[in-house]
């Protein structure tokens, strides 16, 4: 008696679950659904309900899923880390290396005046729906991307990349015509010379898509469905959202096929459960492990760390809006006040390098010559009594309004509050557990009379909008990593448009450093612009704009029995060579 | 019986229409701005302002005041909120601000795995706890009892971060049994039927996939059990030993009936109400609450996803997620409800 009417009840919650999966679904997204445009992939294939049999397989353990496989409409490393083995650019990166070399294109060469650039491309590659790659899709993934109205450039997707690193879509593009000399050539005319040319064609972002396959999915090309078609050492196989996305491959890739026969992504958004995973042996390799974990590791004989060039830097900055910090003096202080030593060894360990420029060492334009600040806390106090604070600083003072978006003062002028030190909410790919990094930093400068209220206004989404408006006031940590190795990404975001006090980067204007990097990125060569981005350094050390804190190199974790994985120090990193014994 | 099933039924269309409000009003009352979330330490103006346009974030959030005071009506109404409820009538839950794919689409592998999990975790904590509850309140004060509520006690209060990583330690690690996360081997093909993967395997006669499901829900399945099934067994004690000391029971006992009988045929049945009650409540609470399960065990479920598109301000996303979660904790209550007719003949709808 008992027992029926319960059963009853879980048969209808069962089926009433069914029922509502069916109508919440609409278009239900099979498991194992083959690419669209994916000729060799035999649907019947993937269906079959037997196990499949798999060769070699180099599983990857991250913290995140991918948002798109279309490199053109994405940002994230997470995308651009499996879009990057299926797709390729005119251009790539030596492994390892900032230095630009040809990929699909063997070779471009500039006019006298760098206005327009000759590429060869590489005969006989083929995408991997069979089509050919020639002229004609480098112009047809050209065009998608710069022209507004092209069929292709959907207005609700983002083409953010392309606008940031050619200037603009449309008529606003650097690039003002890219033609076919013949099948194998394309002719690029710019606007203007662009000293990073080669190095923005070899970002993942302007990977070659088959037009084919472009124009057969629409909207839905890059998507979980349908996944991307490119010429890379990788082709696609699936995508089971939040999951894994698995690549198989390319046995015809034009630089020998890869050693491994399947690359499979799987999504562990828990660091330790990734680790114990990579420990149970159901992932060969791993990122951003606790820093515990990644102890662990240096010393386990069935694990292996590799590093990631570092090529992100993080920093301490000041609200220029803050008329206490508007004094050098006190902004001098400051920088002698942080251990950044120490701080490095404690929360970045050996995958932290200090920083005393924005430019890490690992790319040229670094200025070796600059001596850092050193850590003083007296030198600190005695700055500050010469500044007018001979018994330290606590408080601050707002010297202008600072505004919101609809006008309203929310800082007025003359206010007094407690020194703020606003700590990032959350963890970055350059920065793990931020808050107690902020309260060694924050004790740091309690020690040279510099008392300051630990502060985060919510969470990443609303920092980032406080960072925009300019109303972290106080002092305020942030990183930025860099796209494409060139010091014109490191440098001219933050301070190419500072004839205006910018409100995005604290209120900080410098017009002569504004003009110095508008003039470095438009001239040509690298020996000649080098010299540029170490003055420019120089200025925004002798200025004290910022205090460069750590460059991170991102550990990758290993099983013993991997060989052969390229780390990158641009884009995403290099597995045709992998090996899993 | 139907015209209360129908009428609660109705009661949830102004009830969804209510939370569809509060859900939209609280995601654009946290500051933060989807477009900035997304475009991070990149952002330039440019691209926000684009981006925010592209998805209608430039308009007034519920009634533009200005297109009012210009006469223009259609542009007062013209509003998210309104083009949100449109798009709901046409039973539309929007795209991803993200991922540009549609909410649905994601909704429709996504739920049915964190359905399995709480479903299974349900059956589970049931199995378990019931009899549990049942031993410790017959042999009240017994070192069974005992150990039954200390054991409960500590299931109540396990953090499930901590069991889940311990879990795996054990069978993923040391011994080797069980895979430490993810919900299907990669090297397993299965059909999608339902996207439920131990319905779907057994629909199409896929054993390895059957089996590779099950172990892989396992550990997880655990982890999230026990809390509602130390709550369940508690629940049981507390509600059996009430009815124990009714007449009817005392009654029965004297009629010369085993204890077996007197204890599920007389007791249980009656003790049972309150129980339901209780799986009604856990059984929507592990729907929207297996985020940190779902993140131990890399299970691609809708609690991860929702948390995190809540730190993105992807509002379709946690608008239709949430929608589709009080949906389901509607059902749930509505099935407990009817249920407790068919557990006491006392009990009438009409």
């Amino acid at each position: 008696m008992l027992r029926k009417p319960l059963f009853s009840m879980l048969a209808v919650v069962v089926m009433a679950s069914m029922l509502l999966t069916a109508c919440g679904g609409g278009g239900s997204v099979p498991a194992t659904q083959a690419p669209v445009t994916e000729p060799t992939q035999a649907p019947e294939e993937t269906m079959a309900p037997t196990e499949a049999a798999v060769g070699s397989q180099f599983i990857y353990g991250r913290g995140t899923d991918s948002v798109s496989l279309d490199p053109a409409i994405i940002t994230d490393g997470e995308s651009f880390r499996v879009s990057g083995q299926i797709l390729e650019g005119l251009y790539t990166f030596k492994p390892g290396t900032t230095e630009p070399v040809g990929a699909l294109a063997e070779e471009c060469t500039p006019n006298d005046d760098a206005t327009e650039w000759t590429c060869t491309l590489r005969e006989g590659v083929k995408f991997h729906d069979g089509t050919d790659f020639n002229a004609d899709a480098v112009i047809f993934n050209f065009e998608r991307w710069r022209f507004t109205d092209n069929a292709l450039h959907f207005p609700e997707q983002v083409f953010e990349y392309y606008e940031a690193m050619w200037g603009g879509f449309d008529d606003g593009s650097i690039i003002t015509s890219v033609e076919a000399v013949d099948d194998l050539t394309v002719k690029f005319t710019l606007s203007s010379p662009m000293a990073p040319f080669l190095a923005n064609l070899a970002m993942d972002m302007f990977a070659i898509s088959s037009p084919a396959a472009l124009e057969a999915n629409g909207a839905a090309y890059g998507t979980p469905a349908v996944g991307a078609v490119g010429t890379g050492p990788f082709k696609f196989v699936e995508w089971v959202e939040a999951d894994h996305i698995t690549v198989e491959a390319n046995a015809d890739y034009w630089g020998g096929a890869p050693s491994v026969d399947q690359v499979i992504w799987r999504v562990i958004p828990d660091a330790s459960a990734r680790y114990l995973a990579l420990k149970a042996g159901d992932i060969q390799g791993m990122e951003q492990a606790t820093p515990e974990d990644f102890e662990a590791a240096q010393s386990d004989p069935e694990l292996q760390v590799l590093f990631d060039a570092p090529l992100n830097t993080v920093y301490l900055a000041f609200n220029f809006k803050i008329k206490e910090f508007q004094d050098p003096k006190v902004r001098e202080a400051v920088a002698h006040a942080v251990n950044k030593e120490a701080l490095a060894e404690a929360f970045w360990g050996a995958s932290g390098q200090v920083a005393k420029t924005l430019i890490p060492a690992t790319m040229w334009g670094f200025n070796d010559a600059i001596e850092d600040y050193a850590y003083d806390p007296e030198l600190s106090k005695q700055l500050l009594a010469e500044a007018g604070y001979p018994d330290g600083l606590s408080e601050m003072t707002i010297a202008e309004d600072i505004l919101d978006a609809e006008g309203n003062v929310v800082y007025k002028a003359g206010e007094v509050m407690p020194l703020r030190f606003n700590y990032i909410p959350a963890d970055r790919f350059y920065i793990s557990g931020p808050k107690a990094v902020a309260e060694a930093m924050s004790a740091d400068l309690a020690k040279a009379g510099i008392i300051t209220e630990l502060y985060t206004p919510g969470d990443w989404a609303t920092y980032l909008g406080e960072r925009r408006d300019g109303k972290l006031v106080g002092l305020y940590m942030l990183g930025w990593g860099g796209d494409n190795g060139d010091p014109d990404n490191f440098t001219g975001y933050f301070y190419a448009t500072g004839a205006e006090p910018i409100a995005r980067e604290g209120w900080y204007q410098n017009p002569e450093l504004a003009t110095l990097l508008q003039d470095a990125l438009k001239t040509p060569g690298q020996d000649a612009r080098e010299p540029m981005y170490q003055e420019a350094e120089q200025m925004l050390h002798d200025d004290i704009a910022r205090i460069w804190l750590v460059h991170q190199a991102t550990p990758i974790l290993l099983s013993a029995n991997v060989t052969g994985y390229q780390p990158q120090a641009v884009d995403a990193d290099n597995y045709n060579l992998v090996v899993v014994e | 019986m139907i015209r209360y099933i129908v009428r609660r039924v109705l009661s949830v269309i102004p009830t969804l229409l209510g939370l569809a409000f509060i859900i939209f009003m609280f995601q654009r009352l946290i500051p933060g701005d989807p477009a900035v979330a997304m475009l991070g330490e990149h952002a330039t103006e440019e691209n926000v302002a684009r981006i925010r346009t592209q998805f209608g974030l430039d308009r007034p959030a519920f009634l533009d005041r200005d297109a009012l005071a210009q006469g223009d009506f259609s542009g007062f109404f013209d509003s998210q909120f309104v083009r949100y409820l449109g798009r709901l009538v046409r039973l539309d839950l929007g795209d991803s601000i993200h991922r540009r794919i549609p909410v649905a689409e994601t909704l429709a592998v996504r739920f049915p795995a964190t359905f399995e999990l709480a479903f299974l975790s349900l059956l589970i904590a049931l199995i378990v706890g019931v009899p549990v509850g049942i031993v410790s309140a017959s042999r009240r004060n017994s070192l069974l009892d005992g150990v039954a509520m200390i054991g409960s006690l500590i299931g109540v209060s396990m953090p499930i971060f901590w069991l889940g990583l311990l879990e795996m330690m054990l069978f993923a690690v040391f011994l080797q049994w069980l895979p430490s996360g993810g919900r299907l081997s990669s090297d397993i093909q299965l059909q999608a039927i339902t996207n439920f993967v131990l319905i779907d395997s057994l629909l199409t006669s896929n054993m390895p996939a059957f089996v590779d499901a099950v172990k892989h829900i396992l550990m997880p399945a655990f982890a999230l059990a026990t809390i509602p099934m130390a709550i369940i067994a508690r629940m049981t004690r507390s509600s059996m030993l009430d009815v124990l000391q009714e007449d009817y029971i005392r009654t029965a006992k004297a009629k010369g009936l085993s204890e077996r009988k007197v204890l599920v045929k007389h007791a249980l049945r009656n003790a049972l109400l309150p129980v339901i009650t209780i799986i009604g409540i856990q059984a929507g609470t592990l729907l929207s609450g297996a985020v940190l399960t779902e993140t131990i065990f890399s299970w691609p479920g809708i609690g991860k996803w929702v948390f995190d598109s809540i730190l993105a301000r992807d509002y379709p996303i946690v608008q239709g997620a949430t929608l589709l979660i009080a949906v389901i904790f509607l059902v749930a209550n509505l099935l407990v409800d009817l249920s407790y007719a068919l557990l006491d003949p006392r009990i009438r709808y009409d």
